[in-house]
């Protein structure tokens, strides 16, 4: 798909100039990027970039942050966290974000659905076998997979028509990476707005349909996928500098 | 040492158990989910044994209509002091918190006092419940056997509303990542107006258990809330099965500690409370972190 072709489209999830602070330090200088409907676009960059950050300022969760954020043509940065993600965006979040001392049905069941259409249950077993399997068990008790899989699981159950990932693969196995590739596939085709961070580009090109880097706190580059091999390796070394 | 002092001091250590455990379960209630250490549940727990009485003085309603109406009455009085001044202590050094529901205290106790003095007030042991049970060994009035009973039960409804249900799973979640709770759509604030409300309920509702057996006036919870305190502290911090196991068993602990070494029996909880500050802090009764 060409620049052009992609912004006849209305961004479902639109950032202009965002700006954000941790107390007085500065972590975003004027981002800007947009996330189609049904599109994924992956945020890379190295440790500490920002990338997280970007996360939490869309969801509302910094304490001071400035610029716009449009979800659905809705602007979102006078609200809180909490009307944030009742309009409609769901959080994955750095560390997946289980509440240790609920369990793991608690977990699944504890956003409110926000609307129509969510994921049955019968249907988020399907592709989580292991988080049924696990329902009683206390949050904490689950490996890091599993509380993988439960934190996506228990977005889908929500209605939320955009998801925010941060992270879904770090510190996993191999086997379990996949079975995360193959539900954001799955996403993907049931038409869910992805904006998905991650440190294995590999991953996210095979996933993505447009990368957006970030450095400083800055966009620095922007790349519609497929890549080509010129740009994947261009890409990769400024990752691995 | 006869058996009927002893079983008389268990009893009698149990009920005070049942006050130390309702308390303790409102404080470590608001403990664990506003992070605030209530100083104020002495009077709520007062203004419960006056509502009860007011009710009954002014109103002609008896004990059994009063105790919802002093749950919500007292809810209610937790409702307005989280809106007006709790509130306001969420993002500041939890000291101001602790002067502060100490200043509500004080505050509180010197309205009742202009108004009721510190003498007393009557308040019967309802008819229904009056009258000694005789076990042959000894005399065991009914209206104590149903405060145990109530406060059992009063306790394992909270401590289940808490662990097993769906409002539940949303105060624990609230309590131990707010911000991520918020994120995900809860409503935090109101969750924990609702936490504070329930506590308070909790300590009013004490108050009218109490109000037949102990005396009711103005000052009536500045000693027990220490005691709760206490109690909240040896069953770990903001832990809700701790406190109610540690209010029963620390009743009873005063109880026997009556028989055996009466010269420490007003300063037991002190002496456990103390030691497990000193050996276990930071761990609740279980063994577990809090
Ligand atoms: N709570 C915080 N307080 C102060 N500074 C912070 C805080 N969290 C992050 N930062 C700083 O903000 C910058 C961006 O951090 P951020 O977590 O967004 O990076 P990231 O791209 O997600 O990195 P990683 O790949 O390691 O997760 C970093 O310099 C970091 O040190
Ligand atoms: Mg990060």
């Amino acid at each position: 798909m060409t620049a052009d072709t992609y912004s006849l489209v209305k961004p479902a999830l639109e950032l202009r100039n965002l700006s954000a602070w941790y107390g007085e330090s500065r972590a975003l200088y004027d981002v800007s990027l947009d996330v189609k409907p049904g599109g994924v676009v992956s945020l890379l960059g190295r440790n500490g970039a920002g990338k997280t950050t970007i996360v939490k300022s869309i969801m509302g969760l910094m304490n001071r942050r400035e610029g716009s954020v449009r979800f659905e043509n809705r602007e979102t940065i006078g609200l809180s966290p909490r009307k944030i993600a009742l309009l409609g965006i769901g959080l994955v979040p750095e560390e997946r974000g289980i509440f240790g001392t609920l369990t793991v049905q608690e977990n699944l069941m504890l956003p409110p659905v926000v609307r129509d259409g969510g994921m049955t249950l019968e249907r988020i077993f399907d592709l989580f076998p292991n988080v049924r399997a696990r329902l009683t068990a206390a949050g904490n008790a689950l490996s890091g997979g599993e509380q993988q899989m439960l934190a996506i699981a228990r977005i889908l159950r929500t209605g939320a028509r955009a998801i925010l990932l941060d992270e879904p693969t770090e510190g996993l196995a191999p086997v379990i990476v996949q079975q995360i590739r193959k539900t954001i596939e799955s996403m993907k085709e049931m038409g869910f707005t992805i904006l998905l961070v991650e440190q294995n580009f590999d991953f996210a090109a095979r996933v993505s349909d447009a990368f957006v880097v970030i450095e400083n706190g800055r966009v620095v580059d922007r790349l519609e996928g497929p890549l080509g091999s010129a740009e994947i390796e261009s890409v990769r070394r400024f990752l691995s500098v | 040492m006869s058996f009927q002092l002893l079983a008389g001091q268990l009893v009698l250590g149990l009920i005070n158990g049942s006050f130390y455990a309702l308390l303790s379960l409102g404080l470590a209630i608001i403990f664990g989910i506003l992070n605030i250490a209530n100083f104020a549940h002495g009077a709520q727990y007062m203004f419960g044994a006056m509502l009860a009485w007011g009710l009954l003085e002014y109103a002609g309603i008896g004990y059994w209509y009063a105790l919802p109406l002093v749950f919500l009455g007292a809810g209610l009085l937790g409702l307005l002091t989280e809106a007006i001044f709790i509130r306001r202590m969420y993002h500041v050094d939890p000291l101001y918190g602790i002067l502060l529901t100490f200043g509500i205290t004080l505050m509180m106790q010197g309205v009742f006092r202009n108004y009721y003095g510190v003498s007393g007030l009557p308040y019967s042991v309802p008819a229904s419940l009056s009258g000694s049970w005789n076990l042959g060994v000894m005399y065991l009035p009914i209206y104590r056997v149903w405060v145990i009973v109530a406060a059992v039960v009063i306790c394992f409804l909270t401590w289940y509303t808490i662990e097993k249900t769906r409002i539940g799973a949303n105060l624990r979640a609230a309590t131990e990542n707010p911000t991520l709770a918020e994120a995900f759509g809860l409503n935090v604030p109101l969750l924990k107006a609702a936490a504070y409300a329930g506590g308070v309920g909790l300590a009013g509702l004490a108050g009218a258990f109490a109000a037949p057996v102990y005396s009711v006036n103005p000052m009536m919870g500045s000693e027990i809330v220490i005691v709760a305190f206490a109690v909240v502290v040896i069953g770990g911090m903001g832990s809700i099965k701790g406190a109610i196991i540690a209010g029963f068993s620390m009743g009873a602990l005063e109880g026997l500690a009556k028989v055996f070494w009466p010269e420490f029996s007003a300063m037991v909880i002190y002496i456990v409370m103390v030691a497990v500050i000193l050996y276990r802090p930071g761990v609740d009764i279980f063994g577990r972190k809090v």
